[in-house]
This record gives C-alpha cells, sequence and structure tokens, in this order.
C-alpha cells in the first residue's frame, strides 16, 4: 500500500430534515485495500455511499477521491427495455473505453454470457445484479465502492465475486464493500462499523488470505 | 459522436420496444379518428380563426376529426417523453457518472421525441385522409406535429419531477382534455376568449383548423409551439441538470 489514500472521507456529515444520518465519519481507503462497512439497516450506508460516488453533498465535510471511480448501486440500476449487450455498449462509450475486452472477460467469469442479447427486463435478479456489478468494474476503476454487491447472487457466483474482489485489491485497486452483515470479515483488510452516524473501526489486518483461498 | 448516436439510438430503441404506446398508435389513433368522423353530426359551426380574426365556418364532424387526432397525439408523446424520462432517471444519473455528458442524454431524449412525433403526426394524418381532404394536408400534418411535441416537452418535465407512472398518465389526460375541451366550440360555447391563446394546444389547433378549412398559415399561432418546446425544455434541461449534478470531481494525482 502507498501513502496516498484513494478515497479519503473527513469529518461528514448528513442530515435529512431533523434526523440526522452521519454525524463526523471520517476514514481512508488506501490502494489495494479491501475494506469494508457494515451496519444495521437504515444506518445510513447507503447515504453513506452515494455521498462517496458524488451523488449527494455531504451538509459538512470533505471527500478526496484520487483517480477512476467504480459505483455499484444496491438495486440494479438498468434499463429494462435494453438488452445485455447494449448496457456493455452503452457504457463503453460513457466511459470511452477502446472495446470492451475487460467487459467480456467479468461476464464469462460471472457465468451470464448466455444472456447478453436478452432485455434485462426479463431477467433473473441475480443475473440484473451481477451486470449491475460488471457496469461498475468495466473500465478497471482505481477505487470501487460496493454497495450490498451480491444480493441474487448463487453461492458460487458469490464465491466468484470474492474472487475478483481479491483480485483487483492485489493489482493495487482500493476496494469498499458495504454490507449489513459482517459474514466475509476474513475477507476484508479492515472493517468499518456504521453505528448512530458514527465510524468505528471494528478490528483492523482481518483478511486471512490463506483461509479466503481454502475457501475458493 | 459516437456517444451521442449510440445513446439517442438506444432511446430509439427503447421507444419502440415500449408495447403500450405501439398499441395505442396503432389502435388508439385509427379509432379515436373514426369514431369522431362516425359519431359528429356534420352540422355547420362557427369557430374563432385567429390567423384572419374572423370566425370560420366549418363542419363540426370534420372538426371533431381535428381535435380527435390532436388528443391521440398529444396523449400518446407526452405519455411516451413522460414514461421514457421517468424510467431512465437513474440510469441517466449513473451514465453521467460513468462519463456521459448531460447534454448528450438531454439530446437524446429531444431527438426520440422528434422521431416518435413525426411517426405519430404522419400516421395520424394519413388516417385522417382515409375520411376527409383538408385543404392543406402537409399543414395538417405539420400541426400535429406541433402539437406532439409541445406535450412530449411537457411529458419530460413531469417525467423529471412527478414520481409514478400513474400520476403521470393521469396528469396528461388532464391537461390534454382541459386544454382541448376549453377550445372545442362544440362543447364550450365560450371557446372564443382570449384566454384559450395561453393553452399547449392553441397554436397546433389554429395551424390544423387553418389547414383543414382554408388556404391560409396561421404563422403568429404556429410560431407557439417552438415557444412551448423551448419553454419546457429549459425547465427540463434545468431539473435534469439538478438531478444528475455529480457533487464533486476525483482528485487525479
Amino acid at each position: 500500500m502507498t501513502g496516498i489514500a484513494a478515497l479519503r472521507v473527513l469529518d461528514v456529515h448528513k442530515a435529512f430534515r431533523a434526523r440526522s444520518v452521519l454525524r463526523g465519519v471520517s476514514f481512508d481507503v488506501s490502494p489495494g485495500e479491501l475494506a469494508g462497512v457494515v451496519g444495521e439497516n437504515g444506518a445510513g450506508k447507503t447515504t453513506l455511499l452515494r455521498i462517496l460516488a458524488g451523488q449527494l453533498g455531504p451538509d459538512r465535510g470533505e471527500v478526496e477521491l484520487t483517480g477512476s471511480l467504480g459505483y455499484c448501486p444496491q438495486h440494479a440500476v438498468l434499463n429494462d427495455a435494453l438488452t445485455v449487450d447494449q448496457h456493455l455498449r452503452l457504457f463503453q462509450v460513457s466511459y470511452r473505453l477502446p472495446d470492451l475486452g475487460r467487459a467480456n472477460e467479468l461476464v464469462e467469469r460471472l457465468g451470464f454470457a448466455d444472456y447478453r442479447n436478452i432485455p434485462v427486463g426479463v431477467l433473473s435478479g441475480g443475473t440484473r445484479q451481477k451486470l449491475n456489478l460488471v457496469l461498475a468494474l468495466m473500465h478497471d476503476p482505481a477505487l470501487l465502492l460496493l454497495d450490498e454487491p451480491y444480493q441474487g447472487f448463487d453461492w458460487d457466483t458469490y464465491l466468484h465475486f470474492w474472487r475478483i474482489a481479491t483480485e483487483l485489491s492485489e493489482a493495487g485497486r482500493a476496494v469498499l464493500v458495504v454490507s449489513h452483515l459482517a459474514y466475509d470479515k476474513e475477507r476484508l483488510d479492515t472493517l468499518h462499523r456504521l453505528d448512530n452516524g458514527t465510524l468505528g473501526e471494528s478490528g483492523g489486518g482481518i483478511r486471512n488470505r490463506s483461509a479466503v483461498d481454502s475457501r475458493r | 459522436m459516437t456517444v451521442w448516436r449510440t445513446v439517442t439510438w438506444y432511446g430509439l430503441v427503447e421507444l419502440g420496444k415500449n408495447r403500450l404506446a405501439v398499441v395505442l398508435v396503432l389502435g388508439f389513433v385509427p379509432l379515436w379518428i373514426t369514431l369522431a368522423h362516425v359519431v359528429a353530426s356534420p352540422t355547420p359551426l362557427q369557430f374563432r380563426y385567429r390567423a384572419t380574426g374572423g370566425l370560420l365556418d366549418v363542419d363540426s364532424s370534420q372538426l371533431m376529426v381535428i381535435m380527435g387526432s390532436l388528443n391521440a397525439v398529444t396523449l400518446i408523446t407526452g405519455f411516451l417523453m413522460f414514461s421514457m424520462t421517468r424510467r431512465a432517471t437513474d440510469l441517466d444519473r449513473r451514465l453521467v457518472g460513468a462519463g456521459c455528458p448531460r447534454a448528450v442524454l438531454l439530446t437524446a431524449k429531444l431527438t426520440a421525441l422528434v422521431v416518435s412525433t413525426l411517426v405519430i403526426a404522419c400516421w395520424s394524418t394519413s388516417v385522417i385522409l382515409v375520411y376527409w381532404q383538408p385543404e392543406q394536408p402537409g399543414l395538417l400534418c405539420l400541426g400535429l406535429i406541433m402539437a406532439g411535441l409541445t406535450y412530449g416537452g411537457i411529458g419530460i418535465v413531469l417525467g423529471v419531477f412527478l414520481p409514478g407512472e400513474l400520476e403521470g398518465m393521469f396528469t396528461v389526460i388532464m391537461i390534454s382534455l382541459l386544454d382541448l375541451i376549453l377550445q372545442n366550440p362544440l362543447v364550450n360555447s365560450t371557446s372564443d376568449k382570449d384566454i384559450v391563446t395561453f393553452l399547449p394546444s392553441y397554436g397546433p389547433l389554429q395551424t390544423c383548423v387553418g389547414a383543414g378549412f382554408t388556404d391560409t398559415v396561421p404563422t403568429t399561432q404556429m410560431l407557439l409551439c417552438p415557444v412551448w418546446l423551448t419553454g419546457c425544455a429549459l425547465i427540463g434541461l434545468v431539473a435534469f441538470h439538478a438531478r444528475t449534478r455529480q457533487r464533486f470531481q476525483p482528485t487525479r494525482v
């Protein structure tokens, strides 16, 4: 890991009317770090991630980002009338990618290549979620923000997901996974717990790479 | 250019896959025009035609055909653009985050509006020609295009602000009904009051009536269409800009 953070969050506050959701959240994610944020339902995890993705402005505090960003929202954000391939093409031109090499590789690995020409409106929730993830990953971002990314995944796809996330961190990408469960803490370098609008460290340096490898 | 072409093409693909809209265009347009022609009795009626300032003697069944086609075109384009805009809000925000310029997304929607309006207006005009030969069929088609563009613009604005399909459909229907009923001398004896000049389909109706029964072109009234479209496009642009705004740009080292 280098000294320059891929993501730096400084004293971020956010309230919706009188309801204070985030009350001074601060943390860093370094290149190569696989970090997690867990918290109860309604703890403000999605609000935090939307602020980090630039979709929502904080009331106070700062977010600094170095390099390109990939954001995978909790619910699959897709156009039901378009096919998988049409989504890939749409995001290829938006990211200005010369080709779909990385996207094609991810589609193969996540096992939904057979559905490429099918409108996503008729796909299962799990397949939609896979496409949702590929759209966030296909430009190989320096920082990846994932909001409950494996909802609807079967076990094999879930394991594929963690393999991809681990490979990304080993390639120097910063990955932040937000979840309401702390199942996967042995897969993470850092785990933060979001509680009552503030962030606490829930154990550090917890990734046990050999344990993760043995579960592959 | 590639970005614009791709986004615009997929916008048109999405429109073509909107089965409800296709069924409405193929079924509702001929049905409405046919019923308007068959049900209304061919009695003489006076219509305030503001290009000349005088009262125009028109056939009420032919006026009903114009009213019916305007109603069909405005409902379909209004709902089509409402539906397209509302469904795309979250994906548009995501595409902007991925680097797609907002101007591209907005102009793609306007292109989809123009193309769909052209198709619906030409189809409606050809159905009208089955029953009646207006004085200026081309101008009649232009009047329907103006109505479609105006209501498509209204649909985009509603799509940015209203949360659900039901609310949007209801609002488009109510606006179109009020708009045309207030200007229809068959149901409103005071339809020649000046207040109707502020209604969205005032310009298109004057154009269609001029095309149907005269050899004149109501230039002033026609200019109201770009005013409506520009106004709606501006409101839509500002709202769209606010909704898809990225709060910060990543600092690069």
